[in-house]
């Protein structure tokens, strides 16, 4: 496969019709400048978006983001659409970290004070957060309590924990997803799930102290309550040890339902939504996205209270408000139009985020009139972007837009160039203190080993899949 | 090739283990090892302070299925147990069975990496035409 066996539909949409491949039943669609096709091409993540397109049912298109990267099964930036009553589920589709996410919270803090407070703020931070590989939450929670964050995710965190009920509004899906399950969570997932809500984790997962360097689009942007020097809060983590163990579970127990015989990728196994497992893996799904939200929600009001302390000032006086909360590997229903009419899909993002346009019902009263917001963290080097939804978006990708830079470089290649380096020290030297309990974690994070954010963003807006709002840069980070 | 041996490989966001090993027995203790050092940074030494010994037994439908079982059973342990699980010796396998004895020795220290799954991506093992088996395995991470 080549770039050439795709045709060009639009400024960086590219189409591989189904009729090269006998085995697809739509198109895939990727959007991507032509270096990034010419990358996914070569590491394996188109091969994946044509294998989706060969999936019973699938809707529309196979589609990948310009973040694409080489998953397992699926392509990390997939997306893909099911009939919500008739389709199937697949488990390759959301991944191992169920509703890892990332949420923005905007502060009034003036830069100056967050400079002058990096290393003080970063270790309460790593003292009062868990963070790392293996951490366990500094909270025991009951069994029942437990039960209730997962039927309830973030609004039980609210309302027995800590938090503003308001908050809720900006969560993607209120923080909670209906039908969850606990009946239906392995005694292995619950045992690992108890002990890590309010905990970081590691890998990619970071808390990220960032000030607004650029407005592109000033209505929007005081609609969200971003302004030119204003710090903001990053919190990008999933469901941790309970999300793996919940997938590794179902994965499990479709496969010997379904025994994947036909499937050009073994970790493409599915199931019938209307099945038993389809349904029981639905139950569990939404049980782990709601941990996942009420973890991040967690971890925020642990940072709120950091915050307060240091400051000797109350939320309200630090202007500390919630901007946006969003998944990126999640499975939900929602209603699209397609072909002319309105159907109820069940859309798979997986390494993708939703990015609804303006008018949408499910946004906030005050987020309605510019669509919404979408968080899209780059590398500790290099900044993130808040980008809005587009009605474009919604018409061409399931309202659907990236989650992030997108691995270039592998971990083990990111530890060979990296070998000798200070990489902290040469963050330090751009203005960004990096800490964490692992120098390995920040070498394999480290700036060079992802894609360009700028180059995907740009991608994004031009292909119409969203619209840039803000660019921020890292002050101080904190890696999991 | 006596015992076999197994080398972490990069695919573009997660890590992979090439195993082999002169016999399907000797695979899935490679694979076991390699998960381990994997997880920890270093292979450890389960013969300094051995505690216990834990017998696991898996029911599946096909090598594959039970390597991915016994590697899915160890990242959960890794996670949860208050012992490290630290070696594997196979006691019985065949097609639709795996049994083994972990050896446990005291946790010291952290894990360095967080693995959160074993794949089914492009796992098969195989039969090399020179002798042994070998198999590549992709890990979430």
């Amino acid at each position: 496969m080549e770039i050439r066996d795709f045709q060009s539909e639009g400024p960086h949409r590219w189409v591989y019709p189904r009729g090269r491949d006998s085995a697809m039943t739509v198109d895939a669609c990727v959007f991507a400048s032509e270096e990034i096709l010419g990358r996914a091409v070569a590491d394996g993540a188109i091969r994946q978006v044509l294998n989706v397109a060969s999936l019973p049912g699938v809707i529309s298109c196979s589609l990948a983001m310009p973040d694409i990267h080489f998953g397992y099964g699926f392509c990390i930036g997939g997306v893909a659409a099911f009939d919500a009553r008739e389709g199937i589920v697949l488990p390759g589709g959301v991944g191992y970290d169920i509703n890892c996410g990332v949420r923005l919270v905007a502060t009034s803090i003036p830069a100056g004070e967050i400079r002058r407070a990096m290393e003080p703020l970063g270790s309460a931070v790593l003292a009062r957060i868990p963070t790392g590989v293996g951490t366990r939450s500094l909270r025991s929670l009951s069994k029942k309590q437990f039960e209730r964050v997962l039927r309830r995710g973030a609004r039980m965190v609210v309302e027995e924990i800590a938090g503003d009920i308001g908050d809720l509004d900006f969560i993607e899906s209120g923080g909670a997803l209906a039908f969850s399950d606990p009946g239906v969570i392995s005694p292995r997932a619950l045992t690992r799930g108890r002990g890590q809500l309010g905990s970081l984790g590691a890998g990619n997962h970071f808390i990220e102290f960032e000030v607004v360097t650029d407005i592109f689009d000033p209505p929007a942007a005081a609609a969200f309550g971003i302004s030119p020097g204003q710090v903001v809060i990053m919190i990008h983590t999933g469901s941790r040890g309970f999300g793996h163990q919940v997938a590794t579970d179902y994965i499990e127990r479709i496969r010997r339902k379904n025994p994947p015989v036909d499937l050009k990728d073994k970790q493409l196994i599915y199931a019938r939504i209307g099945s038993p497992e389809g349904r029981d893996y639905r139950a569990a799904l939404n049980g782990a996205s709601n941990f996942a939200w009420a973890n991040r929600h967690l971890i925020m009001e642990d940072l709120i209270a950091i915050l307060e302390s240091y400051f000797h000032s109350s939320r309200g006086e630090l202007g500390i408000r919630l901007v946006y909360d969003q998944a990126h590997n999640i499975a939900k229903e929602e209603s699209h139009s397609i072909g002319g009419r309105s159907r109820s899909v069940l859309v798979h993002r997986k390494g993708a985020t939703r990015a609804f346009p303006p008018g949408h019902p499910s946004l906030p009263d005050a987020y309605r009139a510019v669509g919404q917001p979408v968080i899209i963290p780059g590398s500790m080097g290099e900044g993130s972007y808040l980008l809005r939804g587009t009605r474009e978006g919604m018409a061409l990708a399931f309202g659907t837009a990236p989650h992030g830079a997108g691995r270039s470089m592998s971990r083990k290649q990111a530890l060979h160039h990296s070998e000798g380096r200070d990489i902290p020290g040469e963050l330090d030297e751009k203005g960004i203190r990096v800490l964490s309990h692992s120098s390995r974690g920040i070498r394999e994070e480290m700036p060079a080993a992802y894609k360009s954010i700028d180059e995907v963003v740009r991608v994004t807006a031009e292909a119409g899949l969203a619209a840039r709002v803000a660019r921020m840069k890292p002050l101080l980070v904190i890696k999991g | 090739m006596k015992t076999g041996s197994y080398r972490f490989t990069a695919p573009t966001a997660d890590i992979g283990l090439a195993v082999r090993a002169p016999d399907r027995r000797g695979l899935f203790v490679q694979a076991f090892r390699g998960t381990l050092h994997l997880a920890l940074g270093y292979s450890p030494a389960p013969q300094i302070g051995k505690t216990g010994a834990l017998p696991v037994r898996f029911s599946g439908d096909g090598y594959e299925n039970l390597l991915v079982l016994l590697l899915s059973d160890l990242i959960y342990r890794l996670d949860t147990d208050s012992l490290l699980p630290a070696d594997l010796r196979v006691t019985g396998l065949d097609s639709g069975q795996f049994s083994g004895m972990i050896t446990q020795i005291p946790r010291v220290g952290c894990l360095a990496r967080a693995i959160k799954a074993v794949t089914y991506h492009g796992l098969k093992i195989r039969k090399q035409p020179a002798g042994g088996y070998a198999a590549r395995i992709i890990f979430d991470v």
